[in-house]
């Protein structure tokens, strides 16, 4: 079995020849003498050969003798003979040893150092920084302590929050974080304040503290978020940029009249024609009154085309018809009058709108004056937009 | 002789005694019986248990007593692998094992 030849190397055995007639007597008295004896076979020349381990071939001599066979040992093998050589070869011995024993300690110290985590701080100050701290190459892992050793690394680089030592076999790995460093903003401090008057719709300060609350009216230049604010009653003023969304409704108003009985101007059907001639600024009338011949008139003029006047000469051609016009009052329906006046309106107060702005609702108010005769509409646009301003502090302790 | 008689008798009762018992308790009979036992591998290896020492040993027969008779085993390039007091393990060619009483 495998086990057993294990063993055998272990505590060493030899191999024998026998040489006799009756070597089957022999291994018999053996096995009656509890030696042992395995891998008996025959070579091609007719010996017999086996192995037996170092007590047995002892106790053979009397065995061989009383059986008449001759035993010889061929080799010997195993762990103890090899002990025996190597006692007698010093040197190589000594080399062996000498071998296992640099490779321990050469695998008990640091060779490589590598950094891991540097981003601004560069990796070769960490590692000189380590080296004046004694974890450099050559050094024995042992006498590391790793937790003091990231201390004082910690404190030798300032731009290190954090560092740590990990050992695996020869190499060391310093895994350092670096410190955050806070810029201070250099965005002055200030409030922000309301550009319109209006109500509030939504107040989301991002930095600061917000003064208004959703549904609060506010005037032009109310601070809707303040870059001066306290956390409680007992701490200092902290002074930011304050910033954030604020938004508003916005009125804005405009009224206009309409009359429901007016004057308007008709024409009678009366008309005449007049035909002239303009040649470098003086007119010409070729045909019909030098003056309008009706009180009220209205005129429509009508250039006639001349073929040679696109070559550029100086004179134009004209038919101006006269009509005549008469006035007179006219009743039109509350409807109407409110549509004109609400159309009025609006367009005034559109006019007042910033551009882009976003309108919520209208609000129309129509009123009949004491007249009964005047429509009056106002329309206020309800806009929500934007207000908040930055305004920086002037007085301020740090600036 | 006349002693032995007796001896005879009482070794043929012996026995018979120990055939009934291997037969009705179904015990090995190897063991009871004192007989040998043979496991073969194959044709490459020969186990033979209970036996009484080796006869003959060369490279293309072994001899190895046995209770009542030899186990002879013939082959090529034959090996006594292991030899204990109760068993021989034969390595090689295995081309016959014959029971001789």
């Amino acid at each position: 079995m495998f086990i057993n030849r294990i063993l055998a190397l272990l505590i060493g055995y030899l191999n024998i020849r026998f040489r006799g007639e009756r070597v089957e007597r022999f291994i018999n008295l053996c096995l009656q003498r509890g030696i042992q004896v395995w891998d008996v076979y025959t070579t091609r020349n007719g010996t017999v050969v086996g192995k037996t381990n170092i007590d047995g071939f002892r106790q053979m001599r009397p065995v061989a003798r009383r059986s008449k066979v001759s035993v010889r040992i061929i080799s010997r093998r195993g762990l103890p003979f090899l002990c025996a050589k190597l006692w007698k070869r010093t040197a190589f011995a000594a080399g062996a040893i000498l071998f296992f024993v640099s490779l321990h300690i050469l695998g008990a110290m640091i060779w490589f150092v590598d950094v891991d985590g540097v981003d601004k701080v560069p990796a070769s100050r960490v590692i000189e920084a380590a080296a004046e701290l004694g974890l450099k190459p050559g050094r024995f892992r042992e006498s590391l302590v790793a937790s003091e050793m990231s201390r004082a690394l910690c404190i030798k680089v300032p731009e290190l929050s954090w560092a740590g030592i990990e050992l695996t076999g020869t190499k060391a790995l310093i895994k350092v974080v670096e410190k955050k460093i806070v810029t201070a903003d250099p965005r002055p401090v200030g409030h922000v304040l309301a550009s319109k008057n209006g109500s509030i719709s939504k107040i989301v300060a991002t930095t600061g503290k917000s003064m208004a609350r959703a549904g609060d009216n506010v005037q032009q230049g109310q601070i809707l978020i303040s870059g001066a604010f306290q956390v409680d009653e007992e701490a200092e003023i902290r002074y930011v940029h304050a910033e954030g969304i604020v938004e508003a409704r916005i009125q804005y108003a405009a009224t206009a009249e309409s009359s429901m009985r007016r004057m308007v101007r008709r024409r009678t059907g009366e008309s005449v024609q007049c035909e002239e001639l303009e040649v470098d600024g003086t007119v010409i009338m070729i045909k019909g009154p030098k003056a309008p011949p009706y009180g009220l008139s209205e005129e429509q003029v009508k250039p006639l085309p001349l073929l040679w006047r696109s070559l550029g000469a100086p004179v134009e051609h004209r038919i101006r018809n006269i009509y005549e016009l008469v006035e007179q009052f006219e009743q039109v329906s509350f409807e109407q009058a409110k549509q004109e006046a609400l159309d009025a309106a609006l367009q005034q107060a559109n006019q007042k709108l910033p551009p882009g702005v976003k309108v919520d609702k209208h609000i129309v108010q129509v009123e009949l004056l004491p007249d009964q005769n005047t429509v009056q509409v106002t329309v206020i646009v309800e806009t929500i937009e934007p207000i908040g301003v930055f305004s920086p502090i002037v007085e301020h302790p740090s600036h | 002789m006349p002693e032995e008689k007796p001896v005879r008798q009482r070794r043929s009762l012996k026995n018979s005694v120990d055939k009934l018992l291997t037969d009705v308790l179904e015990l090995p009979k190897d063991l009871v019986l004192n007989l040998p036992r043979v496991t073969m591998v194959g044709n490459i290896q020969l186990t033979l248990e209970n036996h009484r020492g080796v006869i003959l040993y060369t490279d293309s027969r072994v001899r190895v007593a046995v209770e009542k008779g030899e186990v002879v085993v013939v082959g090529q390039k034959l090996t006594l692998r292991s030899i204990y007091a109760d068993e021989i393990i034969i390595d090689g060619l295995i081309l016959d094992v014959s029971f001789v009483s």
